[in-house]
């Protein structure tokens, strides 16, 4: 245990320098007590204020902030409940039989506490935790306790007192450790409930009331009930006022408001001099005799709990550990998408702020104009380094690098000195990885700034070739919402935001019956208008004909999709292979889509997609048609779940893991209908991929007119979309990067409708997402038609690729009505290819023969930085779009760097304005800018 | 002609082929400090069982194991503390140039030896050697019966069927390059097809990572020793889980072949592997019964005297993670499991290895469950050897790498080591009787696991289904005095005295003890002749009639 003095003298040596910070705080706070002014101006924080809101559980963000600014004195009577319920997991620690500290369960066997209360496993083998050491209610006597070993075996973390630069996460004076269940008289541990550690944001903000539940001195269970105020903190530290004595450290630390745990109770802050030593009230050095009511405290301080758990995510653990950590971390990762979800948006917080504040200043007649102004809120997870630059957020990048064990201990040897130690290189493919070629490398590291800046400076360090920060980028994959030619978003009309949609065939025969008249629609029957893309690309010839076509199936094609995962629609139920799916979200083996109904979630994708390739002829879903193109053969298709929602693609570490498995796995063919911007990782996995010989069909994209990566690279086949009237889909990108072109408007696809009780249904959907489906089943056609001639090994690797790319281009259908540029070589005609047989090998041109590789990645290290932010907000404006006048998603947009800005004035003119609001862009601007730059991009590499 | 030997995998004639010319007559053999080298790395640069040796043996009834030279041994040919050692040893450079640098396909320098084989053919024919190659169409329209009797009864004819050791021979694009071999399946198509040699089975695996081709996690089956002197990375399996697409599609084909079907060697593989391909074959047993007919099989295994179920949730190993060179790394040291004890007061314990590479419990009974074959490796490292004084082992046996998703899902949840138990030996053994010991520990416990696994009808026993499968010739160490296929037949003698020994003594600690001989009734004693009729079996006649079910194409 260390001593008491030692942990106030380290509080004051760290945040002895940041007093007038807390002090402005302090006096804020006061200063709006005195007016009677809502403390909710304490907050400087818009995102906590934001997450606050959503933990209130209503949509009416005014109720949720009359809630939380609501005078204090007036709390609903469960938190006494809840209070009462979660005070059971406290604990007071004692050695050889001394109170030492307070700690408390956090889960079914694992006690947090201080560090400097628990410093060691070895020190923890004589201590024990004492339950229910607490005055009964009644008799006033003390109750029964119940005493636990602490076992160090089962869990063990610690956080040092001091920080350390060398070690990642100390200084967070913390101490997680195993608890016996059975107790000394056998007693059960489980009678303790734990209480649940969220370390998301928002549990409280600044000017709400905290409690600290404690066993001062070792006494029995106290409460504070006096009014006690968070008003300051600290990258890890949250600063409050209260009472606490020497044998609180490691007592919860819980929010009033919500009822959560907020820190690990810590220190008093004491008022220290300009050498950071402590004071007394007199203003006299303090001793470590001094007594602790003649301290001039500030207030207290408490380990942040976000902290905590960002702590324990990212320790090194012996795999004995766990499932501790999972344990630990569980309410964290549970919680995270439900609060996302009821996220409000930041203007109408602002706003209700505004209100709360305006109306208090009414009804007291009084102006705020003396509050004093304070400092603004630290990065959540700064890490409180003394007298050193900050130190922030977990930042994973990507970097291409030589695969030779001395190139990787290199580059590991000069970001340890760049960042805090201990930096470790993880190959993106390590299962495709070759030794001493150019392979991609991740590393994830503690990092404050601009992430996309800092990997610019990452690619000039000896060894790194290029490098891109690897954060979220929306995907482009569905037509929920779709951006008509020239136009802003709007609303497709037959796909809603939450993934539900409405049957729309009424509209579909007008389309196309009345307004237009399509060959494939016009005169039909049900059945064969349903399924009015199998005519528009000669699948009718292959397939509803008595000639059958070679089997995929039997001659071992196997094709995956790489998408949201699978879902139970009827249309689509047993044609997935489940034995050899996999989720690259949780590395898990089941891609299900699980199908979660949220704001801007679209749940189903891949079911859409893949119904075009293994959907049943036959559904009882009313409006059935369509049957997969690959059905005919008992075709079962791979998913592969890369992405949660077609919105957004967290790592592109995902996707590469994905491709990895797909080569080495041996699929022939990768479906993939979402697009990304054009990275580094897409650039290299599309790449590889070609030189495996793996065809890769992707998007072309929608709505952004540029061809999206992967489509974008030579290695793959892009494919764009037409309409029943063999025209082009308005939202379709177009360039010349185009291999093809395939039915992606109105192409009927299962659903599950938006009215009633989510029954399964059938609507006319667009995108090339679509599109891509067809070409894939067209591949697996062709591949198994030719298997033979293929199967030679001079068609080994690209030239396989290549080959199909070429009789794809070789026997597309011409069709008048589609532009002459940017729609490749015409409409995919699958009877046709599959009597074009392979050219010759050496026939064969290979993609990256004309195309600049270096020059392109140059480009894109340079403009890469642009691309993104632009292609984030491109796609929030087209995610955006509101059903029930919501914003869909929480914002993603980092500030724009300064290089990047200086480039983009460069490249645009400085007139403009800096395009870091999109308020002042205009949707068909923002297009404009993001097309120019991604065309300087592209013409780079030719 | 009695003591006749059947050995389940072996190798004619690698060496030569590697050999930088070595006519088939002669024996490959290394001189000065190759020799020494040879001697220090325990014999595998000279010959075992080439045709000059197999023509002074027992050996009447073989399986000939194809393999191409893999990569990761090209790479860096023997280096020992940092000196290139690879000019001493008679080796033909181009094969290795062209494997190390990728101008070869494996499928092409298969080809190559299935040529040197067929070229070889006639010359083995004739005298000293009477080395006669056969397979299913030379024997077509007679019954197992039949076959049985003509192999027994020709005291000329020595005969020779074939096996391909690794699926790493059927790649046929250039040898760790980018490009994937795409259509393996459709090599051994053309093979089962066509080709002149026929051959019983294949190993999905070999002892390294073939990135070009991957059909399947493989097992650590090299030392440490060996790694350093090749300095391969692609020993180590580092990712994948369980059989690929392109691995099932291998396994369809081979079994799935309705006149030449070829089995699948478990040696090798994974053990995540291992028991994905029991679950696949019923999968496709139920897609065409007529797979049903044809046995599980490993050609030279070792065991790890423990059930997979103990293994896991006992947890008989421990393992650590993290990153080397960009990868995460998985390993895992298993429990040294005593499995006997001797009264050498310096020497007395007795190990198996407990590598994952070697069977579990399960598989035993999975492989005599389907009228499989269990080859037993005369490697003595496979059995559990390992240093010169091996009396007490520490807690944990060489650590081994696990592929990062099989090590998640195998081996990363696990409870609490049980307890061994020890036992006692009768004579001070030494080295050589000691490795003898571990193979008999290996067949009784075979026997024992298979008498406790499975209702055997009469007439029928675990004895049945176990074999030598000594990989002479594949870079082994064998077991001591047994060091070629000469002195094989010296075997017989060492069971009869240690089988016994080992059938009182083994001991695995869990409860099971049912001995594996016969003893009379009435006083205790041995039951010789069975003693006899098992050796027999181990020796030849099960390979014999193994071999006889194979050539009438497995007719039931």
């Amino acid at each position: 245990m260390i001593p008491h003095w030692k942990v106030i003298q380290e509080v004051a040596n760290r945040f002895g320098d940041r007093q007038p910070q807390f002090e402005a705080a302090e006096r804020k706070l006061c200063a709006l007590r005195e007016a009677n002014q809502p403390l909710v101006q304490l907050e400087d924080n818009p995102t906590r204020v934001q997450y606050r809101v959503a933990r209130e559980n209503t949509p009416l963000v005014a109720t949720a902030l009359e809630r939380i600014t609501g005078t204090a004195d007036f709390q609903d009577k469960y938190v006494l409940d809840r209070l009462s319920e979660m005070s059971k997991a406290v604990c007071r620690i004692l050695k050889g039989g001394s109170p030492i500290g307070t700690g408390f369960l956090v889960t079914e066997d694992i006690l947090l506490t201080n560090h400097h209360v628990i410093e060691s496993a070895d020190d923890a083998e004589d201590m024990i935790a004492e339950f229910n050491y607490e005055v009964d209610a009644t008799t006033k006597a003390l109750k029964r306790s119940a005493s636990f070993k602490l076992d160090a075996r089962k869990f063990f973390m610690t956080s040092s007192l001091e920080v350390s630069k060398v070690t990642l996460n100390s200084g967070l004076d913390f101490t997680l450790i195993g608890v016996s269940l059975t107790g000394t008289f056998g007693e059960l541990l489980s009678q303790f409930p734990p209480i649940r550690l969220d370390g998301n944001l928002g549990k409280i903000i600044k000017g709400e009331s905290c409690v600290i539940v404690q066993h001062p001195n070792g006494l029995p269970k106290k409460v504070v009930l006096k009014d006690i105020r968070f008003f300051s903190e600290t990258g890890t530290r949250l600063v409050y006022e209260s009472d606490t004595l020497p044998g609180s450290s490691g007592s919860p630390v819980f929010g009033m408001g919500t009822c959560e745990i907020i820190a690990l109770h810590h220190s008093g802050l004491s008022r220290t001099d300009d050498q950071n030593r402590v004071l007394t009230r007199s203003g006299q050095l303090a001793t470590p005799e001094t007594p602790d009511d003649e301290i001039d405290w500030i207030g207290n301080e408490g380990i942040k709990v976000s902290v905590i758990v960002s702590a324990v995510r990212e320790a090194t653990l012996s795999p004995d550990m766990e499932k501790g950590r999972r344990a630990l971390l569980k309410d964290t990762d549970n919680i995270a998408p439900q609060l996302k979800q009821a996220l409000p948006d930041q203007a109408s917080v602002r706003n209700g702020v505004a209100n709360v504040v305006t109306a208090a200043a009414m009804s007291n007649n009084s102006v705020s104009s003396n509050v004093p102004d304070i400092t603004s809120s630290p990065k959540e997870n700064t890490m409180d380094v003394p007298s050193s630059s900050n130190i922030s957020t977990p930042t994973a990048f990507i970097i291409s690098a030589l695969n030779k064990p001395e190139t990787v201990s290199q580059i590991e040897a000069v970001l340890s000195v760049k960042y805090p130690p201990g930096v470790k290189l993880s190959l993106l493919t390590p299962a495709t990885a070759v030794v001493g070629k150019e392979e991609l490398f991740t590393f994830t590291t503690n990092f404050s700034g601009n992430a996309h800046e800092e990997a610019g400076k990452l690619a000039q360090i000896p060894g790194i070739f290029y490098a891109e920060a690897d954060l979220p980028l929306y995907l482009n994959a569905d037509t929920v919402n779709i951006i008509r030619k020239g136009g802003g978003p709007a609303e497709s009309g037959f796909l809603f935001d939450d993934g539900y949609g409405t049957p729309n065939e009424d509209t579909f025969l007008k389309n196309y019956t009345v307004t237009a008249v399509s060959k494939f629609v016009a005169g039909r029957k049900a059945e064969e208008y349903r399924r009015w893309n199998w005519y528009a690309t000669g699948f009718d010839k292959i397939l509803l004909t008595q000639q059958t076509p070679a089997s995929p199936h039997e001659k071992g094609i196997r094709v995956v999709q790489f998408d949201t995962g699978y879902t139970d629609h009827s249309k689509v139920a047993g044609a997935f292979d489940t034995d050899n799916d996999y989720n690259f979200l949780d590395n898990t083996n089941n891609a299900l889509d699980l199908r979660t109904i949220s704001l801007g979630k679209q749940p189903g994708h891949g079911t859409r997609t893949g119904s075009l390739l293994i959907g049943h002829d036959y559904s009882p879903a009313a409006g059935n048609g369509n049957c997969g193109l690959l059905a005919p053969d008992n075709y079962k298709l791979v998913p592969f779940r890369i992405a949660e929602t077609v919105v957004i693609i967290n790592r592109q570490q995902q996707l590469a893991a994905a491709l990895d498995a797909a080569i080495a796995q041996g699929f022939d063919i990768i479906t993939m209908s979402m697009g990304i911007p054009p990275t580094l990782t897409t650039a290299r996995l599309a790449k590889k991929a070609y030189e495996s010989g793996v065809i890769w069909c992707c998007a072309a994209g929608n709505s952004v007119q540029a061809v999206v990566a992967p489509a974008v690279f030579p290695g793959t086949i892009a494919v764009a979309a037409s309409n029943p009237l063999d025209r082009e889909w308005t939202g379709s990108s177009r360039g010349d990067t185009v291999d093809i072109t395939a039915p992606g408007e109105d192409v009927l696809v299962p659903i599950w409708q938006a009215e009633g009780d989510h029954q399964e249904g059938f609507a006319y959907g667009d995108g090339t997402s679509y599109a891509t489906p067809h070409v894939a089943a067209a591949a697996a056609y062709w591949l198994a038609k030719y298997q033979d001639q293929l199967r030679a090994p001079e068609y080994a690797g690209w030239k396989r690729v290549e080959a199909f790319r070429q009789a794809l281009k070789d026997s597309a259908r011409k069709s008048d009505q589609l532009p002459t540029k940017g729609f490749g070589s015409g409409i995919l005609n699958a009877e046709k290819l599959l009597n074009t047989p392979p050219k010759p090998a050496n026939k064969l041109n290979n993609q990256y023969n004309g195309w600049n590789e270096s020059a392109f990645l140059n480009s894109l290290q340079g403009y890469g930085e642009i691309v993104k932010t632009y292609w984030n907000k491109l796609h929030n404006a087209i995610f955006g779009t509101k059903r029930g006048n919501q914003e869909s998603l929480t914002a993603i947009s980092a500030p724009m760097s300064d290089s990047a800005r200086a480039l983009e004035s460069a490249t645009f003119g400085k007139s403009r304005g800096a395009y870091e609001s999109t308020t002042t862009a205009t949707y068909p601007d923002l297009l404009q800018r993001f097309n120019t730059v991604q065309s300087i991009i592209e013409n780079a590499a030719k | 002609m009695t003591n006749k030997i059947f050995d389940f995998h072996f190798h004619l004639l690698f060496k030569h082929y590697l050999s930088n010319g070595t006519p088939i007559n002669e024996q490959v053999k290394t001189t000065g400090v190759a020799s020494l080298l040879n001697d220090l790395f325990g014999g595998p640069f000279n010959s075992q069982s080439s045709p000059d040796q197999v023509k002074d043996s027992q050996l009447y009834l073989g399986v000939a194991s194809i393999i191409s030279l893999e990569h990761a041994f090209a790479r860096r040919i023997l280096h020992i503390l940092g000196i290139d050692f690879s000019h001493i040893l008679p080796l033909n450079k181009e094969i290795v140039n062209k494997t190390r640098d990728g101008k070869t396909s494996y499928y092409a320098e298969f080809q190559q030896q299935v040529k040197m084989y067929l070229d070889s053919k006639a010359t083995l024919e004739q005298a000293p050697y009477h080395i006669k190659y056969t397979g299913r169409k030379d024997w077509e329209g007679k019954s197992v019966q039949q076959i049985t009797e003509t192999l027994k009864n020709d005291n000329t004819q020595r005969y020779l069927i074939f096996s391909i050791e690794g699926g790493h021979n059927l790649s046929d694009v250039p040898i760790r390059g980018t490009a994937l071999s795409r259509t393996p399946e459709l090599n051994l198509k053309d093979i089962q097809d066509n080709s002149e040699l026929d051959f019983i089975s294949i190993n999905l695996c070999h002892l390294s990572y073939i990135p070009e081709q991957p059909l399947g996690g493989f097992a650590q089956g090299l030392n440490k020793q060996a790694q350093i002197a090749f300095s391969s990375e692609d020993f180590m399996p580092k990712a994948g889980l369980g059989l690929t697409q392109l691995g099932k599609k291998v396994i369809r084909q081979a079994l799935l072949h309705e006149k030449r079907p070829v089995l699948i060697d478990l040696k090798h593989m994974s053990v995540y592997t291992r028991f994905h391909y029991y679950r696949y074959r019923e999968s496709l047993i139920n897609e065409a019964p007529a797979v049903n007919r044809l046995p599980i099989i490993t050609s030279h295994t070792g065991f790890t005297f423990t059930s997979l179920n103990n293994y896991l949730a006992k947890k008989q190993f421990r393992s650590t993670t993290g990153q080397q060179d960009g990868v995460f790394v998985s390993i895992v040291e298993s429990e040294n499991r005593k499995i006997g004890k001797t009264n050498d007061s310096i020497n007395s314990g007795l190990y198996g290895n407990p590598w994952t590479i070697n069977l579990f419990d399960e598989e035993i009974i999975e492989i005599m469950g389907s009228r499989g074959m269990i080859g037993i490796s005369l490697d003595q490292r496979i059995l559990g050897a390992e240093k010169m004084v091996d009396s007490n082992r520490p807690e944990y046996f060489d650590p081994e790498y696990i592929a990062r998703e099989e090590w998640e899902k195998l081996f990363r949840d696990g409870q609490l080591p049980g307890a061994e138990k020890l036992f006692d030996f009768l004579s001070i053994p030494s080295r050589a009787e000691r490795h003898l010991m571990l193979l008999c520990l290996h067949i009784i416990y075979a026997v024992r696991i298979g008498n406790a696994g499975i209702g055997w009808e009469p007439g029928t026993s675990p004895w049945d289904h176990i074999c030598i499968g000594s990989d002479f010739d594949g870079l082994i160490n064998p077991i001591n005095r047994i060091d070629n296929v000469l002195k094989l037949s010296d075997l017989a003698a060492g069971l009869k005295k240690y089988l016994p020994v080992a059938d009182k003594y083994l001991n695995t600690g869990d409860g099971n003890d049912t001995r594996s001989l016969r003893y009379n009734t009435t006083d205790g004693s041995l039951d010789m002749n069975y003693l006899d009729e098992v050796i027999g079996k181990f020796m030849y006649i099960n390979g014999l009639n193994f071999t006889a079910r194979y050539l009438s194409n497995w007719e039931e």
